[in-house]
């Protein structure tokens, strides 16, 4: 069974609007995959993941979660399925301690103590966080107050995790730290994971990518397939990741190097390959 | 207009329990038309030294000096308007700030606020709007029906139109796609080539350091740790490991490869060095291509 399942989905904002902000969206998600949705600021993202729990409702087409189709009647069971981790640190936060914040969600479903006690623990050890537990949000890093979003997240145990933007308005290092546990918790928690972006090194960790383009999915697959074609990223105003750049413009020059995206680690032999052959 | 720092140390809430130092004994001077880099991990004081540029913040000791206006702590907070409008600063997320009932409007505000006829900074408004890259046509719709990029440009062409000597920029290209982060560096580097104004960037962004800025200032803890031209800075490997602060793409992979084995002669700061420098190294591009 598909985890998320998104058919012929159109939206948009009021009935008197000529033009759809989403037209047609189709896609599907298994269990435990990690999809990222590229495009650029304005291509549709946000209101994309708005319509996967219910914060909007689709204008036309179906939204399948876990097999159930959302609706009014199965909104609220579905988004104990689905969490998801926003871009602003800053806005996310309600709990005076790392710890109340955590808790926050749990003691809405009211929770009894003793097992939302364990689950916040659990939760913030699974973002290594623990250490900070007693401390004000307001003192954490970015990086470090995504990590306690995405605790907040998890200890709602959800089997889909939603990333809308959430490492953009991250410095490098904090992008860092929340992008390794995002990749632990899908090895280790089977979670699927679906991340909203415009970075594409940060895509280019997902099993698969979707690009939006003015409200339509224009292309997907592997993020190698998707990240070998410089032209059609540089027309969405999205460019190749750095590698790609570099491996094209050597190429342009006369090097020979493989077709392909190739991940830093990949160019790096790569070009000690071209080195040996000199 | 030249600022300079004499021994600046900032504490936040001075003289009670809970001081801390902002900024301890700065000592640094940016000189007029200069395209400067600020660089620091987070909470390394980037913010409050940038409160500074314009007397947001005063000194707790020491002293700022913006031309030949000193600040101090015992500075009046009076007749401080004339730097606030020489020294335009563009804050992070500076969408937040947009507030008026149209595009127009809002970008008028601040020469409004310092006196310009409602006429006169409407067509200020009207140029500003052009200079960031938008369309008139959004002159009278509201700000908050316009995509996230697009309101980041108006909120920037409303510190335009305070026609400002020293442009300071925090973060500026935060949370904007690839495109809009060219497209808004083209628009300060062109600012900067074309009307000599300072531009003092503040960012995390190493990319951005290599390919404008002239000179760079980077803070640990309140503290000026080192000043110079961005290669001074990022090809001091062992200062860099020591601090832990990034290095653009293009150095790190050039690190990468000679850490393989591959003997490059020198180090690249931006994307075009490192092609160059990898060309000559293969032998490769003594046939022009285009």
């Amino acid at each position: 069974m598909n985890s998320l399942e998104v058919q012929n989905l159109y939206f948009k904002y009021s009935s008197e609007a000529t033009d759809y902000i989403l037209k047609d969206i189709n896609f599907q998600i298994e269990a435990g995959e990690w999809v990222a949705i590229v495009g650029h600021n304005g291509s549709g993202k946000s209101t994309l993941t708005k319509n996967l729990n219910g914060i909007l409702a689709p204008t036309k087409g179906r939204v399948i979660v876990q097999g159930v189709t959302l609706a009014e009647a199965t909104v609220w069971d579905i988004r104990r399925k689905i969490g998801i981790v926003f871009q602003n640190p800053d806005n996310q936060f309600v709990g005076a301690t790392v710890a109340d914040d955590v808790a926050f969600g749990l003691e809405n479903r009211a929770m009894p103590y003793a097992e939302m006690h364990q689950r916040v623990h659990d939760a913030l050890a699974a973002v290594d966080m623990l250490a900070y537990e007693r401390q004000e949000p307001a003192h954490l890093s970015g990086g470090q107050k995504q990590r306690v979003a995405l605790a907040g997240i998890i200890a709602m145990a959800p089997d889909i995790i939603i990333l809308d933007e959430a490492t953009s308005m991250l410095d490098p290092d904090g992008r860092k730290q929340v992008i390794a546990t995002v990749q632990q918790l899908q090895a280790r928690r089977h979670n699927t994971i679906l991340s909203v972006t415009h970075d594409l090194e940060e895509a280019a960790l997902a099993d698969r990518v979707l690009v939006l383009n003015n409200g339509e999915l224009i292309a997907s697959g592997t993020p190698s397939k998707v990240f070998s074609q410089p032209k059609l990223l540089k027309k969405i105003g999205l460019d190749a990741p750095f590698t790609q750049r570099i491996k094209q413009a050597l190429i342009h020059q006369g090097l020979k190097l493989p077709d392909g995206y190739l991940n830093s680690s990949e160019l790096i032999e790569a070009l000690w390959t071209l080195n040996s052959k000199m | 207009m030249d600022i300079e720092f004499q021994n600046v140390s900032y504490i936040y809430d001075a003289n009670t329990p809970i001081a801390s130092v902002g900024l301890k004994n700065i000592n640094l001077t940016i000189k007029q038309g200069t395209y400067a880099a600020i660089i620091g991990h987070t909470g390394s004081g980037k913010s409050t030294l940038l409160q500074h540029l314009n007397a947001l913040l005063k000194p707790t000791t020491g002293k700022v000096k913006i031309e030949d206006r000193e600040i101090t702590a015992q500075t009046n907070n009076k007749r401080l308007k004339e730097i606030r409008h020489r020294v335009g600063i563009v804050f992070q997320f500076a969408e937040h700030q947009l507030f008026e009932e149209t595009v127009g409007k809002d970008i008028a505000f601040g020469p409004q606020n310092f006196g310009v006829s409602e006429s006169d900074s409407l067509d200020l408004a009207h140029q500003m709007l052009a200079k960031v890259g938008l369309s008139d046509e959004l002159f009278n719709i509201s700000p908050f029906d316009l995509s996230g990029g697009q309101m980041r440009r108006v909120a920037i062409a409303g510190v335009l139109a305070l026609q400002p000597e020293v442009l300071v920029l925090d973060e500026p290209t935060a949370g904007l796609d690839p495109q809009s982060r060219k497209d808004m560096m083209a628009l300060f580097a062109q600012l900067h080539q074309e009307q000599g104004i300072t531009i003092i960037l503040v960012t995390h962004q190493m990319e951005d350091v290599a390919n404008f800025a002239e000179q760079v200032y980077v803070l640990e803890q309140g503290q000026l740790i080192r000043t110079g031209h961005p290669e001074d800075v990022f090809f001091d490997e062992t200062f860099i490991q020591q601090h832990q602060l990034g290095v653009p793409q293009a150095t790190s992979f050039a690190l990468s490869l000679r850490q393989r084995g591959l003997k490059l002669p020198s180090l690249p700061l931006t994307e075009a060095d490192l092609v160059q420098a990898l060309t000559t190294y293969f032998g490769k591009g003594s046939v022009k291509h285009e």
